[in-house]
């Protein structure tokens, strides 16, 4: 090898390892700028929310935010840059702040003293698994946040991980705007227990049983609540246990038979300002194993004792079956006896009374449903709005989502259903029906000019007691917010399982109690965007056109070039 | 830079002379829009994070095979040196080739439009992210191109052209994953991390396609793709000794 070509090779490889080293500091460098970024998602997932930056702003006193995490050198590798993620953030919401925002960063690693202090507030160190010399072990790592505003109690995050960083933003802000207000806000919640079924009852009775209890279906709800620091106050709407004075917000759930008594206090405390959400729920399925596979379905239909309050403000849930081409499979259980043995087994049962609501068919104007992918709106009914009666009080009206562009309708009935209810063949197809709606403005007094309803009489050991006294909370017309929606399986304990039902239910109490900041922030990391039902044929159709149409045409071209080519060659 | 465009020209039009081309890019197509196609109506999702998730691994293979021939093809058939000896710089030369390239990559990728164009019609998709990952498809693209041109310059043989470009692209890729930097560091501590964060590009690339444009990451497509180019020119330029 000749010297220049020998000296050539010596100076590529000093210049290949400068530019390399170029490269990469110049990475480092512009890395370095945090404000230097472009958000191209199209809610800005990956950039502060205006809400989170109006909260922050108008912090008053410091807040300070404290993140207890191991040094990046004793991390295993995959965590060894969270340090680093955190204090980016945290450095963006100190500036958001104007140094409201006052954090600091401490190693209790090697630090026995702080660790013991930590222990005390309940932040413990936790396992992560790492790898060493090819060998699987565990780590013992440090990584937690505390948030500590004036005197009140601290906040804390007990883990801050690389997965919860997409949610950072949430957990973070939810916990400066809890520490900065005055009280946790309290819910009122009217959800009746589940009475067992008629029939089975009186088949304990017939065997000298007492019957089970009713059942509490709604459980989830306070905790799923409670989880977001609200207080949840369950409510039996009798005189003995009414809806408290100091509720920010009502739910209820599932109202069933109510009397006029409830009716009204139900009225009343709407109209003198409690934001409500009101899920009614008109019909309930029973599906029967048949004899020769399948389910036989029966029907069976309750009032609420809302409809003339809801009427009042220009709402009637629908009497009638909604079926709906957009419909979820269900898993439902069948007992099956084989030899002798008995097995419980379950089948996917599709029904068009399962409907599925998916993104398309949510209002996308709307911060309570805009961020909803899809929600399992089960057995639920329509929503007839009355735009006149509305207009005459005063209210207006938002549909936050509807049914499918094939959605139809059918006269109720009791019993077993014939199978051609659910075929939508002959069927008067009502695309785009309300199923929920939020009324907004002063709600009228149902009961005007009526004297206030008695508490019923209750009866306690075969004598019937005297109605309670009769205190009604005194009218003082205010301004509501009321969510109205035609389903209130959704939200029980098996429907907040469901699809992002309780994403709807969270942005809901949200926007009853204090408004919809947190909504914006919280359902960023929850955004999921699914397609809508699509039948076999136009499957077929996509994936030809998503999968075949290009690389077909492109073979074509080739060879009507290569055939063109050839005949000028010749020519 | 008129030399430059003389020379993608020709090279461009190369492509769609032989039927090459139009296997590369229906193989490329079908198999990646197949593959996306395969799970679809089962997540119904609107989104193409799967899509653009699989290109990394898959580019690997079908980015050196497109750029194996740029210099490669050349030194076997005796052009080489004639157009070394042309009245233009080497550099010009290398761009032509690689922007050429680049088209023909951008073609391949344009194939595969019906896809958002789909999703568009099926939902509502994140134009936002969608446009994210194609921008780091390409530019992904641009740094495994450039890797290619390199190693097909360094070589006389296709295939060892192939071969090499497709184990640099992979070092790319491998360093950037964290399992791999973890092992690494296992045996010498912290040299897997800096290697995650010096030379690693999924890190980079899930940024892009998450839809999050930082300058950071262009720094590190166009930085190293600057690198690889400037290196080949270089290296063009020492032939003549």
């Amino acid at each position: 090898m000749s010297t220049k070509r020998r000296n050539f090779r010596v100076t590529f490889a000093v210049t290949a390892l400068l530019l390399l080293a170029v490269s990469v500091l110049l990475t480092d460098v512009l890395g370095g700028f945090g404000g230097a970024r472009v958000d191209l998602t199209s809610e800005r997932l990956y950039t502060m929310a205006p809400a989170a930056k109006d909260i922050l702003k108008g912090l008053k006193a410091p807040v300070q935010v404290k993140l207890y995490i191991t040094g990046a050198a004793s991390m295993p590798t995959e965590l060894k840059t969270l340090e680093r993620d955190v204090t980016d953030k945290l450095r963006d919401y100190a500036q958001a702040s104007d140094g409201m925002i006052q954090y600091s960063i401490h190693d209790p690693q090697d630090d026995e003293d702080l660790q013991g202090k930590l222990a005390e507030r309940g932040i413990q160190p936790f396992q992560v698994q790492s790898i060493e010399k090819d060998e699987i072990g565990v780590k013992l790592i440090w990584s937690a946040m505390t948030v500590a505003y004036k005197d009140r109690p601290e906040e804390v995050l007990p883990q801050v991980l690389p997965q919860s960083l997409a949610t950072f933003e949430y957990d973070l802000i939810s916990r400066v705007y809890r520490l900065t207000r005055d009280r946790d806000p309290k819910v009122a919640l009217v959800a009746p227990l589940q009475e067992i079924d008629p029939q089975v009852a009186m088949q304990y009775l017939q065997r000298g049983m007492q019957p089970p209890e009713p059942t509490d279906v709604y459980t989830s709800i306070a905790q799923y609540l409670q989880q977001e620091h609200y207080q949840v106050e369950r409510v039996s709407l009798t005189a003995d246990s009414r809806i408290p004075a100091d509720a920010d917000a009502l739910l209820v759930l599932n109202p069933s038979g109510f009397d006029e008594r409830q009716a009204f206090e139900i009225n009343r405390a709407i109209s003198n300002g409690v934001n409500a959400l009101i899920a009614v729920q008109l019909h309930t399925y029973g599906y029967q194993p048949g004899m020769r596979g399948g389910f036989t379905i029966s029907g069976a239909s309750q009032t609420s004792g809302l409809e003339s309050v809801l009427g009042a403000f220009g709402v009637t849930v629908d009497t009638r079956h909604l079926l709906d081409a957009s419909h979820e499979t269900l898993a439902v259980p069948r007992t099956q006896n084989i030899g002798g043995m008995r097995f419980q087994t379950s089948e996917p049962v599709r029904l068009p009374v399962q409907v599925k609501v998916t993104e398309t068919q949510m209002n996308q104007d709307s911060p309570l449903s805009n961020r909803i992918a899809s929600l399992l709106y089960l057995w639920g009914s329509a929503l007839d709005l009355d735009a006149a009666t509305m207009s005459a009080n005063g209210l207006t009206s938002t549909v936050l989502f509807t049914g499918s562009e094939r959605a139809w309708r059918a006269p109720f009935t009791e019993g077993l259903l014939p199978g051609s209810l659910f075929a939508p063949e002959g069927k008067q197809i009502e695309p785009r029906l309300p199923l929920a709606v939020l009324l907004e403005g002063s709600f009228p007094d149902a009961f005007a000019g009526r004297p206030t309803p008695a508490w019923p009489a209750m009866a306690t050991d075969g004598a019937v007691a005297p109605p309670a006294a009769d205190a009604a909370t005194p009218l003082r017309a205010g301004k509501a917010r009321v969510a109205v929606v035609g389903c209130a399986k959704m939200f029980d304990d098996m429907g907040l399982q469901a699809g992002q039902n309780a994403l709807l239910l969270l942005n809901a109490v949200d926007a009853l109690t204090h408004g919809e900041d947190m909504i914006s922030i919280r359902s960023k990391a929850l955004t999921q965007r699914v397609i809508r039902p699509v039948d076999d044929g136009e499957k077929l159709f996509y994936r030809l056109f998503a999968a075949v149409l290009v690389p077909v045409a492109l073979a074509a071209f080739g060879l009507l070039r290569a055939a063109k080519r050839r005949k000028e060659a010749a020519r | 830079m008129s030399n430059a465009g003389v020379i993608f020209r020709r090279e461009f039009a190369a492509y769609f002379n032989s039927p090459i081309a139009y296997i590369f890019i229906i193989v490329f197509l079908v198999l990646n829009c197949g593959l996306f196609m395969t799970p679809f109506f089962l997540a119904q999702l609107a989104d193409m994070r799967d899509f653009f998730g699989n290109l990394p691994l898959f580019l690997i293979f079908f980015i050196p095979a497109v750029s194996m021939r740029l210099w490669a093809e050349d030194k076997r058939s005796g052009t080489f040196e004639l157009l070394m000896t042309l009245p233009m710089k080497s550099s010009e030369v290398m761009l032509g080739k690689y922007f050429a390239a680049m088209a023909f990559y951008v073609v391949a990728l344009l194939g595969t439009l019906p896809i958002p164009i789909m999703l568009a019609m099926l939902g509502n998709p994140d134009l936002g992210a969608v446009f994210g990952g194609y921008l780091g498809a390409l530019l992904l693209g641009g740094l495994y191109m450039a890797v290619g041109i390199f190693t097909s310059g360094l070589l006389r043989d296709q295939i060892s052209a192939f071969i090499l470009g497709m184990l640099a692209c992979f070092a790319l890729f491998l360093v950037g994953v964290p399992a791999v930097s973890a092992t690494i560091d296992g045996w010498i501590g912290g040299f897997g991390s800096f290697l995650q964060n010096a030379f690693g590009l999924m890190p980079h690339y899930q940024a892009l396609q998450r839809g999050v444009l930082e300058l950071g990451d262009l720094a590190y497509f166009l930085g190293l793709t600057a690198v690889f180019l400037v290196l080949n020119a270089v290296w063009l330029e020492g032939r003549k000794y």
